[in-house]
């Protein structure tokens, strides 16, 4: 079975066909880079993805040679994310069912990370740790859901890192946190920052205040470098949340982490859950930039899942939403293998809409 | 000769015996993943914490264990070892209901003292928390507490405590007969208030407006 994915949620545009089994035929991506110093507005980031949608969609399509009737099914990201660029792809993703007479499956973006996530790696039963722009949750499946135990109760760490690089006017290019990263590495002055845990929920919004007052002093009185900054706020944020995370191995006796989301590629963070899942006698799962970043491969591959177990979105109910929480979404698939073929109500006629 | 008790995540608890008494030494586990300086200065504070909370819930009336040496070199605390079974086990044995409103209810007023003296466990779960033979609930494991009067932190306790019971137990409502002996603390209405507050956290969940 082929599926076809359509992801915008963010600044992300990507498309992606793949097999049932994981197999990834092609997985393309554009991504809107803005200036240094500014971040990415809902209404640009649509016109970014309203340009490239069909260009990206006709090479997705040639690179996994393919023909559009070889597909089952067409998916899309339901949400969460940003209003405007979630219905770019909507809109495409019902055009596509339409044309191509194919049933459409509206996917959490969140659950469809830690799907690919769990393929690329083999990680069977991990405690995910959900790291991205817009989202930081630790989550651990039970009893047909992804359940959160701990997330942000403010602002996502993605986005205290992305505004902490505008701040000291790193590039965004290929992304803010991949060169907070870089320079990190250069930073050798700890600088003590807040550390906020809050029972198993954590909180950036203070500490992003805080560095940035620190930001205005130090580096003005060369006290530290922007580097030092750069290092110093990765290890606070991250060790917040490999603790948060190790707390949630603990309670579920898990010994498995696996790492999604953009900041999961982040090698230092990497290292450092690997590091606490090794003394803990198991081991930390990531995978790299193609997977962890926003893609179209992990929603056509969700969404297959979904399609396999008797999810359809029907073309009225094609929306798309900005609140969508991971722990909405009916996990039918983990209790045991799924089943094949999709069931009979599941098979779903296109029709066009009343005008 | 030392019997280990329990490896959690922050640190490991053994027994051994001091002076002829029975004692428990809890030891703060090096987070190696951290940065040096971060893992000193956290290990050092919550060390401080951990001891004065305790202390603190004792003079309020809470039964905590006794402390009998603090190692701040190696991040060790010695104190009395407490007999009994953690709530934890008490409620997986399925008592008579009953039983079950009476403990948790003074549970819930013992956290209530606690709150009064502004002391935040920061870890309540009922695997923290001891039923003796003599059937008194002894606190134990403060090594994620700290001092403060803000309703915000109290109900934010309170928070943890009600997931924590919803992720472990099968029984209903225990939540609810926690909050009903809870209402005896002094200052109950503005924490109460602020976890309405609290409940209502999360992102992106679907709500008018």
């Amino acid at each position: 079975m082929l599926a076809l994915g359509l992801e915008g949620s963010a600044n992300k545009l990507g498309v992606g066909v793949v097999r049932e089994d994981g197999t990834i035929l092609s997985n393309v991506r554009h991504t809107f880079v803005t200036p240094p110093g500014t971040g990415f507005l809902p209404k640009e980031t649509a016109e970014h993805h309203r340009k490239y949608v069909v260009q990206l969609v006709q090479q997705a399509i040639r690179e996994a040679s393919i023909k559009p009737d070889e597909l089952d099914c067409i998916c899309y990201t339901k949400g969460p994310g940003m209003g405007g660029p979630l219905r770019v792809c909507a809109v495409v993703a019902r055009m596509l069912a339409q044309m191509w007479k194919k049933p459409l499956v509206g996917v959490n973006h969140c659950v469809a990370h830690i799907e690919m996530g769990r393929v690329v790696t083999g990680a069977s039963d991990p405690v995910v740790l959900y790291v991205s722009g817009g989202n930081t949750q630790v989550i651990s499946y039970s009893q047909d859901r992804y359940r959160i135990f701990g997330e942000t109760i403010d602002i996502a760490v993605g986005n205290c890192l992305d505004r902490f690089a505008r701040i000291v006017m790193l590039s965004n290019d290929p992304s803010p946190g991949f060169n907070i990263e870089q320079a990190a590495k250069k930073g050798s002055q700890f600088v003590e920052l807040p550390y906020v845990v809050k029972g198993m929920d954590v909180s950036f919004a203070g500490i992003l205040s805080n560095i940035e007052d620190i930001a205005k002093e130090k580096l003005e009185k060369e006290e530290c470098t922007v580097e030092d900054l750069c290092f110093s706020l990765q290890e606070t944020v991250f060790a917040m949340l490999v603790e948060t995370t190790e707390r949630a191995m603990a309670h579920c006796g898990n010994t498995e982490v696996l790492a999604v989301g953009g900041v999961g590629c982040n090698k230092r963070l990497h290292e450092m859950l690997s590091i606490m899942a090794e003394e803990r006698g198991g081991r930390a799962f990531t995978t790299d930039d193609r997977y962890c970043i926003d893609n179209g491969a992990m929603i056509a591959y969700t969404g297959l899942l979904m399609f396999r177990n008797g999810h359809v979105t029907p073309l009225s109910e094609a929306t798309c939403t900005q609140r969508f929480r991971t722990d909405e979404v009916l996990v039918n698939w983990r209790g045991s293998e799924p089943k094949e073929p999709a069931p009979k109500q599941a098979v779903w006629a296109p029709q066009l809409p009343e005008s | 000769m030392a019997d280990v008790l329990g490896v959690g995540a922050e640190g490991r608890t053994t027994k051994t015996t001091m002076l002829g008494r029975e004692c428990v030494v809890k030891e703060r586990v090096k987070k190696r993943y951290r940065h040096p300086t971060l893992e000193a200065l956290l290990s050092k504070r919550r060390l401080n914490q951990e001891v004065r909370c305790m202390l603190r819930a004792r003079k309020c009336g809470v039964a905590t264990p006794c402390i009998f040496h603090v190692d701040y070199e190696e991040a060790k605390i010695f104190m009395s070892f407490i007999k009994g079974k953690t709530i934890k086990s008490w409620l997986q044995d399925q008592p008579p209901q009953e039983d079950v409103v009476k403990h948790l209810t003074e549970m819930g007023r013992l956290l209530g003292k606690l709150h009064d003296s502004d002391v935040i466990h920061g870890d309540l779960t009922t695997s923290n928390i001891i039923l003796s033979e003599d059937n008194t609930l002894w606190f134990i494991d403060f090594g994620l507490s700290y001092v403060s009067s803000m309703p915000e932190d109290k109900a934010v306790d309170l928070y943890v405590m009600q997931r924590a019971l919803e992720s472990t137990h099968t029984q209903q409502d225990l939540t609810d007969i926690i909050l009903k002996g809870y209402k005896s603390s002094k200052k109950q209405q503005a924490t109460l208030n602020k976890l309405t507050d609290v409940r209502m956290r999360g992102r992106k969940k679907v709500m008018v407006g």
